[in-house]
């Protein structure tokens, strides 16, 4: 007999609330990139921080062995879904995150009442975060996805779904690990289909510099985040 | 809205042909309070979905007249927005992804137990109404766009600093309400103690003057020793 079953992994997150206490104010949630964790992701982001919000960080959920042996497993880097080169795998792992991420949102829900939702992702996590803002649409107000692409291909040509959504793309000039070209040209068919997205370049590699995160500021500030 | 236990209860309807799920999802509905009616094909449920009005739709995708995918698609094209909850045999992602494309609200792979059921709906619940933020403010005269933080005075822009324009908020999301000096200090300044100066006093002239550009009303009323008023008749 053969078969395939299911196994339960702990996955940690954290919440963090900027601003007056229990006061209306957005969630912003933050998806690291490939071989990073939330630890390290929070300080990445640490100038986003200051804006009045919910911050949620969730860690993604495959653990990366550390074949040093030296990095106690809490520390690991971690990634957001399986990928090598197989689409169906890396689809169907994209939608089994989407439904680990949406029930960590709806955890969080139990419990805060925000007026709005944001996704963040970087990188491995900004593939994560189109593919779940684009698949839950109806829950998502804003998408800002850093060197990644937006796959747009789940949409299948519903662009109505996504209307209300207010999506900001931005990519590092010089990105060696994934090509801003791409990424530019999904935000064209977005813009075509009549969505609110912007693409930006950074005068930057792949990793985040403050930069990023004065645009990404700056495009919230216009959206009524303080 | 939510079948916990310490909420009201909710009106579903529940369009499955399977008489055992039907049995099975009716009982859990109703053993948490909650009214229920059911559907066996694809037309009836449309029907009911477009005649009454449901806090939830359970939907399953195989029906013998049709399929769920063409219910959700059809009675979201004819405006019902009541949040969806697909139940489905199929684990392929595809059929998810196609599924929430058509405007369900979330999907749960049978078979399924009632407490995954209950959590679901729950959740489903808190999503539909996490995501119903304001967009506009409206105060006789005054109208102001939350998202593009715009206020129009009698239909004319007027342009507001970031302080003003929060101050703004706070009080047409507090009109008629007296709100003293350190309630705002503190929700639109985030400023927690006494700064001895009158800041305060200098961002309601400015806005006070702003709006009379364009109206002859008096909307910021000052109470002597208490704060002030919005003033909001509509």
């Amino acid at each position: 007999m053969s078969g395939k079953t299911t196994f339960r992994l702990e996955v940690p997150y954290k919440l963090i609330e900027t601003g007056v206490k229990s006061e209306s104010k957005p969630l912003i949630v933050y998806l690291h990139g490939y071989g990073q964790n939330i630890e390290q992701f929070e300080k990445i982001c640490k100038p986003l921080l200051s804006t009045k919000a919910y911050h949620l960080f969730i860690q993604g959920p495959y653990p990366i062995y550390d074949t040093s042996r030296k990095v106690n497993v809490s520390k690991w880097g971690r990634a957001w879904y399986l990928y090598d080169g197989n689409r169906g795998q890396f689809i169907k792992s994209l939608e089994i995150t989407s439904e680990f991420i949406q029930s960590v949102i709806d955890r969080m829900l139990k419990i805060i009442h925000p007026e709005r939702i944001s996704i963040l992702g970087y990188s491995m996590g900004g593939y994560q975060a189109g593919y779940f803002a684009l698949t839950r649409w109806k829950h998502i107000n804003e998408l800002i996805v850093l060197n990644a692409r937006v796959k747009t291909e789940v949409v299948h040509d519903n662009w109505e779904n996504l209307k209300h959504l207010n999506i900001l793309a931005l990519h590092g000039k010089n990105d060696e690990s994934v090509k801003h070209e791409p990424q530019k040209s999904e935000i064209e068919k977005l813009k075509k289909a009549d969505l609110n997205a912007k693409f930006k370049m950074i005068d930057a590699s792949h990793k985040l510099n403050r930069q990023y995160f004065d645009e990404i500021k700056d495009w919230q500030k216009k959206l009524g985040y303080n | 809205m939510t079948t916990s236990t310490d909420e009201k209860s909710m009106n579903v309807l529940v369009v499955e042909d399977d008489p055992t799920v039907r049995t099975l999802v009716k009982a859990i509905l109703q053993h948490k309070g909650n009214g229920v009616d059911l559907a066996g094909t694809a037309s009836e449920g449309e029907k009911l979905a477009l005649e009454n009005e449901y806090d939830m739709i359970i939907l399953d995708l195989r029906l013998p007249d049709g399929n769920g995918y063409d219910v959700c698609e059809s009675i979201r094209e004819k405006g019902v927005t009541t949040p969806v909850l697909v139940l489905s045999a199929e684990h392929e992602t595809n059929v998810k992804v196609q599924v929430l494309n058509v405007g369900a609200d979330d999907y749960l792979t049978k078979p399924f137990n009632s407490d995954e059921l209950v959590a679901r709906i729950d959740a489903i619940n808190r999503r539909s109404t996490a995501g119903d933020f304001e967009k506009e403010l409206k105060c006789g005269e005054l109208k102001v766009d939350l998202i593009n933080r715009d206020m129009l005075v009698n239909d004319n822009q007027v342009p507001l600093t970031n302080n003003e324009f929060n101050l703004l908020v706070y009080f047409m999301k507090n009109k008629n309400k007296v709100i003293s000096q350190e309630e705002l200090a503190e929700k639109v300044w985030d400023i927690h103690f006494d700064t001895q100066t009158n800041y305060i006093n200098v961002y309601i002239s400015y806005l006070r003057k702003k709006i009379r550009e364009h109206s002859e009303k008096d909307y910021i009323e000052t109470i002597r020793k208490q704060g002030f008023k919005f003033k909001c008749d509509d």
